[in-house]
């Protein structure tokens, strides 16, 4: 080795991404956000200035009304609910004016566990919650005011807003019991929240819970991103899988050469030339103006000559050493200094 | 417009750029950007696929990995399509398109060097099949390793004009343009890496050897 002159590095030492299955891969992501942004998501320069100060007129709005008007009967409706039996202990009467009781009448373990809002309520409010936390348990306005929780991230992921999606995924459940009785297609919409958020192991699992129903139309679509996903994981034997899998699952698919070529990759990868030679021959018969095609022939022919060099040197060694292993399993018989036919007695 | 302004909507696709980035290319580009202005999808999606793999060529190099290079095109391309109406010379969507990229690979880079300063991240390792072709010869191999390896220790901006420049093959003044400096400025980082990877290359086929 020596210092020398850096070499320029050549252009067909690099991997081209042009041809990638990345790139059908990050527009499908890009065409469900560009769809669901329409043309509201052109931002020009003045939208940095405007929108911090329409927030903070918005904002400076909603202190002055919630401070002007809104009255403090209206808070209970977004506590949280006190235990149960205490309310029924207190006798409540669900009246909609029983916030005008008398004060004391109500129940003091009540007021002690309401939170920091419910303090400001004049006290003969406090006195009487009970009964209001009644009237909205029985009122059916209030039931139907409650967002559907399954729904939410699933309009969230529509309107492609991945990170919302999570953060509701995770505030209803978690990603896991989402997926426990998810349909493919919301399992699909599952693995682009998991991929979003660069959580590749529960993409994984999602997809491959919509392989257990090889039928849904979604299956083949699931087979090739988990091959892709496996393949950046550097599980390839789990990609060339998958890959096979999109192939009997789409025959004719969209990425079906691309699948191929990729299961033929990996079997270049692990230098199995049997394979390599199985599938270079499917390759051809299926797609007979694969844009690989050459490419994978010439490799196949490399690989071939590779093992039968291989095997060739493997073979000359083997036949060197057999007379050494010979003479160290036999030394007895012997003579270091003139070794003779195994057996022979020099002496 | 001010002077400033203007050599940043006119950049010079070199090397790599200009091999299948000819005058029509740039020009069919031009009408592209106008289609997709007016929120043409089709006309995007047509932009996305001549140039995808441009930017994932330029995320993955400058990185020495492919970790992250798909989100990097992703956001690179969403921003494009929101800014869409800033690029006032749709013939440069190219180049602009590139200087997102490198924009956002950047502050990767420097954020995960913070990190790792900090202990709470390990640095990434070079990934050279990501890199280097699968019929890249050994040499070529070696070269990539041992050059990336080196880059690795580099400050971001001087790693990311030198591999623009030497890796991608553009021009020096598509270089500056990509990285939002001075035509000097970009040529003295450009000095600086070079000086420092010939200072420590060692060459493993020079004599002969293994």
């Amino acid at each position: 080795m020596s210092r020398q002159r850096l070499p320029e590095i050549p252009r067909a030492a690099l991997r081209d991404y042009q041809t990638s299955e990345q790139v059908p891969a990050v527009w499908r992501r890009l065409k469900a956000e560009l769809r669901a942004q329409g043309p509201r998501a052109r931002r020009s320069t003045l939208a940095w200035v405007w929108a911090p100060a329409l927030s903070a007129v918005l904002f400076g709005s909603g202190v002055f009304v919630g401070a002007r008007f809104i009255r403090p009967q209206a808070l209970p409706g977004v506590q949280a609910e006190p235990p149960a039996p205490i309310a029924r202990a207190a006798g409540a009467v669900t009246t909609k004016n029983n916030t005008d009781a008398e004060p004391g009448s109500g129940v003091p373990q009540v007021k002690a566990s309401h939170s920091r809002a419910r303090h400001s309520v004049s006290p003969g409010a406090a006195a009487s919650e009970p009964s209001v936390y009644d009237e909205l348990e029985a009122s059916p306005r209030h039931a139907a005011a409650q967002p559907a929780p399954v729904a939410e991230w699933q309009r969230l992921v529509e309107s492609g807003d991945f990170r919302g999606a999570r953060r509701a995924l995770d505030q209803q459940g978690g990603f896991d019991v989402a997926i426990s009785h998810a349909s493919p297609s919301e399992l699909m919409s599952l693995v682009d929240i998991a991929r979003a958020s660069g959580e590749r192991g529960q993409a994984i699992s999602a997809l491959r819970q919509v392989l257990a129903h090889p039928d849904a139309p979604e299956a083949p679509l699931a087979a090739w991103t988990l091959g892709n996903v496996l393949d950046q994981a550097g599980d390839e034997p789990g990609a060339a899988q998958a890959f096979a899998l999109y192939r009997r699952l789409s025959p004719a698919g969209d990425f079906a050469e691309d699948a191929a070529a990729r299961q033929i990759d990996v079997a270049l990868a692990a230098g199995n030339a049997e394979l390599v030679t199985q599938l270079v021959e499917d390759y051809a018969r299926d797609f007979p103006h694969g844009r690989r095609l050459g490419e994978f022939r010439k490799a196949e022919k490399a690989l071939a000559a590779r093992v039968a060099d291989a095997g060739a040197a493997a073979r000359s060694e083997a036949v060197q050493q057999e007379p050494e292993d010979e003479a160290d399993e036999t030394p007895s018989q012997q003579s270091p200094v003139t070794p003779g036919p195994a057996g022979t007695d020099t002496h | 417009m001010s002077p400033e302004a203007a050599p940043r909507l006119r950049l010079v696709p070199g090397g790599a750029a200009a091999a299948d980035g000819s005058s029509d290319s740039a020009a069919e580009d031009e009408k592209l950007v106008g289609r997709a202005r007016h929120h043409d999808l089709l006309a995007f999606e047509v932009l996305y696929r001549r140039h995808a793999g441009f930017a994932l060529n330029l995320a993955v190099r400058i990185q020495g990995t492919a970790i992250d290079a798909e989100d990097i095109v992703h956001d690179a391309f969403l921003r494009a399509n929101e800014r869409l109406a800033e690029l006032r010379d749709g013939a440069a969507f190219r180049a602009w398109l590139g200087s997102i990229v490198v924009r956002l690979v950047r502050t990767r880079l420097r954020r995960r060097r913070l990190l790792s300063s900090l202990g709470l991240a390990s640095p990434e390792p070079i990934d050279l099949d990501a890199i280097a072709s699968p019929h890249a010869d050994p040499e070529s191999r070696v070269l990539l390793a041992q050059v990336y390896s080196l880059l690795q220790t580099l400050p971001a901006d001087d790693r990311i004009a030198w591999t623009l420049r030497y890796v991608d093959h553009h021009r020096l003044e598509a270089v500056a343009q990509l990285v939002d400096c001075s035509l000097a400025t970009a040529k003295r980082r450009i000095l600086r890496a070079q000086r420092y990877l010939t200072e420590h290359f060692v060459s493993a086929f020079a004599e002969g050897g293994s």
